[in-house]
């Protein structure tokens, strides 16, 4: 009997949750593009694990739209994981040709997967809608490191690579190669360890496993802002607001690489719908409710569609292909 | 006596009654998600975050912590009666509680686990009170030398501690190996045993084997079996621990607190391994009448290991909130929360925001205590499953598991993979394999590997470094002391036996 209560509390629940996409589902008058576009619910897909980055964006992305009322069908937003989101890659080429009731999430990683070669198919294969945010990456150190500088802890590198171990993820190991190679160093010869993400790099800075990681700002703002953490440069051309830590920019490095987070559709959308989800996605930049959500989150906002985005995703599969390159010293 | 002060306020600001409410709205959420396996505390805390943005911080972050230890409590039900596994830390739980069940001991099997979950969870809220500020120290103190240390001892601990033929125990731990190095290797994403598939270079998720060796050879055993009444043992199941039960559980509960607190502080390994030690510890320190109960049903391998997994829990908050450094992915997803209300975990949490710290801090002992008296009437009402005709008992266990397994990755590919590895363990149990060491070797040997390796690269190749770092040769020392010298006494005074 119990039982039974428990199982209608959680299904209850699921219900007030999938209820939340249409919230205000009367009020058309808002809609961002005009003709009757879309019909029923459009699923939202994060294709990776509940709690990971693309599920939050997904999530909060699902949750603004239907606040600001910008959508007012209901956004399911589901997961698929499977090897840094190629699995749905895969199933989006392969079996959603031509569909307009299915947009995913996707960052650079898309372009890492392709230079890796963990795909056949990159973002040529699908319709890329938008890009709507941007995480800039950022180098660290503990507070009592020995590199006071940048350029002390390139030279250190240098000078004897195998002695200071890198803390990166697999994705954000491109980006520190880039910066060795303007650095006339040898990509090649970095030490590098490779962990999950910020919270593992974390513990291995605080512990004294290594001395120098990067991964995304947001990743280590906490210990940034308690001063665990020293900021050696933040892989931008302008200064970070609200974060005091040198540009490569300014430090006379030109890696500017930023990890990228949009979204995109099916091969063959009907251009009405990427009408509609660039409109959306457009709208909701500007908004109340994602500035927040981004500020919140430490992602810049950067909308990017159409010519700009596609000749900004050329730029940044070049630059990941040649970072891999120098990575894998081919 | 500042922290205790706090702590009174805290718990006079969460008896209001709309946090009551979030309370046990959150630790029942918990329960239930525990017990669904594959449903885990992530993905319903990951569902419910959009909900909790409308809530006040105080409500919402009550609401996700008591889904996070509820789930640890509703984990141990399915594991000890119908060996299904809500979730890995509860799968060694399954080892002697389904034992404990199947002689007609359920009763008691639930009842000490959910009072040594209680006292692991509440025990371990003061101690993330009291010492939080030195705890902090040696959670940092750790780096990958130190942990691949302390994973190679846990390994050789519970793998000495294997009883029948060491022959196939051995083979078992291969089996686990082989299924846990599946996937691209964590150093440099070489893959491994992928055969070209996207979805195995993801690896194999750990909750699936769990219940794929557990869970599904059980089931068909049954169900071929064709036993068509509820054998007369199961029918009358105590409902309530004897006199006896209480005393042996009570060194477990007091050892499975502090394990699985020190293992939750480490970010690097979370309450799984805390429940595995727990269990490896109570086996060792059994004596020797009790010890050969081990695998029979022995009360204290329920005990330990459940206290230890909510212990772990508390240790876990520890590195959370003072440092912000997530030592799983639940308490990553509470971090994000935390964010998620412009508060930023670490050291000035404490100062920035006392009154909600507190708040939830004293919240978890309330939850805590109410899943006690939530699950302790439960346990009359949940030992009567086991009175289900065995058909549709362990068809329904199999539906059961097979949903669970699509709950994982909403793909077909889980249900192929949890079918593919429960017909090998089916096969390996009817021919007298024990399936425990290939979940142990399944957990811990990837583990182990990601942190040897890491230090190898850390260290540039020197594997000196194992031994000149103080602690990690404390460790290993402690290690050769505890399990590598009994083990030679041992083979010299008995020679060939066995």
């Amino acid at each position: 009997m119990r039982k039974h209560t428990l199982a209608a509390v959680v299904s209850a629940t699921a219900l007030t949750l999938a209820a939340c996409g249409s919230d205000g589902a009367d009020s058309g008058a808002d809609d961002a593009a005009a003709g009757d576009y879309p019909k029923g619910p459009v699923k939202v897909i994060a294709p990776a694990d509940p709690g990971s980055g693309w599920d939050l964006t997904a999530r909060a992305v699902a949750a603004d739209l239907a606040k600001e009322k910008i959508v007012t069908t209901p956004l399911p937003v589901e997961n698929k994981p499977g090897a840094v989101g190629t699995v749905f890659l895969a199933d989006m080429v392969e079996q959603q040709k031509g569909k307009d009731d299915v947009i995913a999430v996707t960052s650079m990683a898309m372009n890492v997967n392709t230079a890796m070669g963990q795909t056949p198919y990159s973002y040529k294969d699908v319709t890329m809608i938008a890009a709507l945010s941007a995480e800039h990456f950022i180098v660290v150190t503990p507070k009592d490191s020995p590199y006071q500088d940048l350029d002390s802890a390139l030279k250190a590198i240098a000078d004897d690579p195998g002695s200071v171990p890198v803390g990166a993820a697999t994705d954000d190991q491109f980006p520190f190669s880039l910066i060795v190679n303007e650095a006339e160093g040898d990509p090649t010869t970095i030490n590098y360890v490779t962990y999950e993400g910020g919270g593992e790099q974390s513990t291995a800075l605080l512990a004294g496993d290594v001395q120098l990681a990067i991964a995304g700002v947001s990743e280590f703002l906490p210990l940034l802002e308690s001063g665990e953490l020293r900021p050696l440069a933040v892989l931008a051309e302008e200064p970070i607001e609200g974060l005091d830590a040198p540009t490569t920019a300014e430090l006379g490095y030109d890696v500017t690489i930023a990890n990228w987070r949009g979204f995109y559709g099916p091969p063959e959308m009907p251009e009405e719908a990427v009408a509609f989800w660039q409109d959306a996605i457009e709208q909701l930049s500007t908004s109340e409710s994602w500035k927040a959500t981004a500020e919140k989150n430490q992602w810049t906002t950067q909308f990017m569609k159409g010519e700009d985005l596609t000749s900004y995703l050329d730029k940044t599969q070049q630059q990941v292909d040649e970072g891999y390159a120098l990575v894998s010293g081919g | 006596m500042d922290a205790l002060q706090s702590l009174l306020t805290g718990l006079a600001a969460a008896v209001t009654p709309v946090n009551l409410m979030w309370v046990f709205v959150g630790v029942l959420v918990g329960t239930v998600v525990g017990v669904l396996p594959g449903l885990g505390p992530i993905t319903a805390i990951a569902l419910l975050i959009p909900l909790t943005f409308g809530m006040e911080p105080t409500s919402g972050l009550i609401l996700l912590c008591g889904i996070y230890y509820g789930a640890m409590y509703g984990g141990s039900i399915t594991s000890i009666l119908i060996r299904t596994p809500g979730e890995v830390a509860s799968a060694v739980t399954a080892l002697e509680g389904y034992e404990m069940a199947r002689r007609g001991h359920a009763g008691p099997a639930l009842a000490t686990a959910a009072v040594g979950s209680f006292i692991g969870g509440s025990i371990a809220v003061l101690g993330l009170v009291f010492l939080s500020p030195v705890l902090v120290e040696l959670a940092t103190a750790f780096g990958a030398a130190e942990y691949a240390a302390l994973l190679l001892g846990a390994l050789l601990l519970t793998s000495t501690l294997m009883t029948g033929s060491r022959l196939k125990a051995l083979v078992s731990i291969l089996v686990g190996m082989a299924l846990g190095v599946v996937g691209l290797d964590p150093q440099d994403t070489v893959p491994r045993w992928t055969f070209g598939s996207l979805e195995l270079s993801d690896g194999l998720n750990i909750a699936l084997i769990a219940m794929a060796l557990f869970a599904v050879p059980e089931a068909i055993r049954h169900l071929a079996l064709r036993e068509r009444d509820v054998p007369e043992r199961l029918s009358t199941q105590r409902a309530w621990m004897s006199r006896e039960d209480l005393r042996l559980s009570a060194a477990p509960y007091a050892r499975g607190t502090l394990i699985g607190f020190m293992a939750g502080l480490l970010p690097g390994l979370g309450p799984t391994l805390g429940s595995f030690a727990s269990y490896a510890v109570e086996k060792k320190v059994a004596l020797p009448e009790r010890r050969k109960l081990f695998g029979r049903g022995a009360i204290e391998g329920v005990a330990g290991p459940e206290t230890a997994n909510n212990a772990g829990v508390g240790g876990a908050m520890v590195p959370m909130l003072a440092l912000a450094i997530p030592g799983s992915a639940t308490t990553a997803l509470l971090l994000f929360v935390f964010q998620m209300y412009g508060l930023q975990p670490g050291p000035q949490l404490f100062t920035r925001s006392p009154d909600l710290v507190w708040t939830i801090i004293a919240s978890m002992v309330i939850g805590n205590a109410m899943l006690l008296v939530l699950n302790l009437p439960m346990v009359r009402i949940f030992v009567q499953l086991l009175r289900v005709p065995p058909p549709l008992l362990y068809a329904g266990v199999l539906a059961f598991t097979f949903i669970g397994a699509y709950a994982l990755t909403f793909s077909f590919y889980s249900l192929l993979v949890l079918l593919v590895i429960g017909l090998i363990g089916y096969a390996l149990q009817e021919t007298g394999f024990p399936l425990t060491p290939a979940i142990l070797a399944a957990v811990l040997l990837p583990l182990l590997e990601l942190n040897l390796r890491r230090a190898l690269v850390i260290s540039d190749g020197d594997w000196s470094t194992f031994v000149t770092r103080p602690i990690s040769a404390t460790i290993l020392a402690l290690v050769v002391a505890a399990v590598v010298v009994p083990l030679l006494l041992a083979t010299r005074r008995k020679p060939a036996i066995e």
